[in-house]
């Protein structure tokens, strides 16, 4: 954009130029479910802090650029594990040659001709076995788990919250704004104590920012030098709330990355962009659509797209 | 969890001794010493006006090594016109970007 640009590193990409942004959510594996779970409760647990794991990760060089976000959070995390002294590296091969091991499941009652070339059937969903990553992240739980430093159970419930739990809060938290204006007020000023009274623990995760999306403001948000998200109030984000092409971009050309998820807002509203780079976090309040004076809450919740949240969709009048 | 919760629980913290208030004006610091920055280089060397005091934090750049980020650092919220931030910007001349910048990096403007 400025035509000298330099950053700090491979994830420092605020204000590139980059291509179009794939607009359509991928989803998680398994294996990236894992990954995060197993991430956060490392951070919630204190093995090492978020700056430690983000250093490690900007750190990859080159490497950042040859694989995706979850293996990148995977290595940074082997690396912080180490540099604690809580997995060592061969500790961390051996344990992945073990697991992969694991997998392999002896040839019984299978017609000749299904062989596979002599090589042992890997059994999990795919048929291929874990991926490298995906060995890496069991390994690193095994090991702590040796060490009675985190249970099975913490990475099981952390990936359930993130499928059942946090993707919903959200929603009701707008919901109550648009039906209480008292609500509302004390979200704007103070977003944290009024979310933990409606009951939803945050988990000292996020300190929260609601901002009101208006006629005369549009707010928007993205992270450009991560992934910063209220995940324990949002949960994971869509795939390319975490892409290049969205990081670089919506800073300096706002309206036409808005435009590419088809949402057109007039030039008269000021758009008011967010780089959420340090220690708090946002949920954009929409503005309710039209044509829903008389909806219940629950109706209300069932129309609040998570895009809206950030702000880069906004919601149809009924 | 619930029941450690701390009250009462803000998504601010306090900043006492702060040398910055909403609506001064400030200048990010150009500066490209190596290591764990959260200010990315695009908002270094702009100018823009305190939207809000988030309160002081572990400064992010000494915990990223290993140490205890202390003495804490006060982070400011910092509002900048885009077309300051973007000379080539093409959106509306009202637009807004707003970034979250600690104390050591603001330079009164």
């Amino acid at each position: 954009m400025t035509g000298t640009y330099t950053s700090m590193g491979p994830h420092d990409v605020g204000g590139e130029e980059a291509g179009p942004i794939d607009t359509e959510d991928h989803g998680m594996t398994h294996w990236e479910k894992h990954a995060n779970a197993l991430r956060m409760t490392a951070v919630a647990k204190k093995f090492g802090t978020l700056d430690e794991l983000r250093r490690a990760t900007e750190g990859l060089g080159a490497r950042y650029y040859e694989i995706g976000y979850f293996e990148r959070q995977t290595e940074s995390l082997a690396i912080i594990l180490a540099e604690k002294d809580l997995v060592a590296d061969d500790a961390l091969k051996a344990r992945m040659e073990d697991i992969a091991a694991r997998f392999d499941v002896p040839i019984i009652d299978l017609p000749k001709d299904h062989d596979h070339h002599g090589k042992p059937i890997k059994e999990d969903e795919t048929g291929e076995g874990p991926n490298q990553h995906h060995l890496m992240n069991l390994a690193m739980q095994e090991l702590l788990q040796d060490q009675n430093l985190i249970t099975a159970d913490d990475i099981r419930s952390k990936i359930e919250k993130f499928e059942d739990d946090y993707p919903n809060r959200g929603a009701k938290v707008v919901a109550q704004a648009w039906t209480d204006a008292d609500f509302m007020k004390r979200l704007l000023e103070d977003a944290n104590p009024v979310i933990e009274d409606m009951g939803i623990d945050l988990e000292h995760a996020s300190r929260i920012i609601a901002i009101e999306n208006t006629a005369e403001v549009h707010n928007v948000i993205v992270c450009t030098l991560c992934s910063c998200y209220p995940r324990t109030l949002m949960g994971q984000p869509p795939t390319w709330y975490k892409s290049r092409s969205y990081r670089s971009r919506v800073i300096f050309e706002p309206r036409a990355v808005l435009k590419e998820f088809g949402t057109e807002i007039d030039d008269n509203v000021v758009i008011r962009t967010h780089d959420s780079n340090a220690d708090m976090r946002y949920i954009v309040i929409p503005m309710r659509p039209g044509g829903t004076d008389d909806w219940s809450q629950e109706q209300l919740e069932a129309i609040i797209s998570r895009d809206s949240l950030v702000g880069i969709t906004v919601l149809a009048d009924q | 969890m619930s029941t450690s919760k701390k009250k009462p629980w803000s998504s601010y913290r306090p900043s006492p001794g702060r040398k910055f208030e909403v609506g001064d004006r400030v200048t990010i610091q150009f500066n490209e010493a190596p290591g764990h920055r959260r200010t990315p280089v695009y908002i270094r060397g702009k100018t823009g006006v305190i939207e809000r005091v988030c309160g002081a934090f572990r400064n992010p750049e000494e915990r990223a090594y290993g140490f205890d980020g202390l003495p804490e650092r006060v982070l400011y919220r910092v509002r900048f016109r885009q077309n300051d931030v973007w000379p080539a910007y093409t959106g509306a001349g009202h637009d807004l970007i707003e970034l979250e910048i600690f104390e050591h990096w603001l330079i009164p403007a």
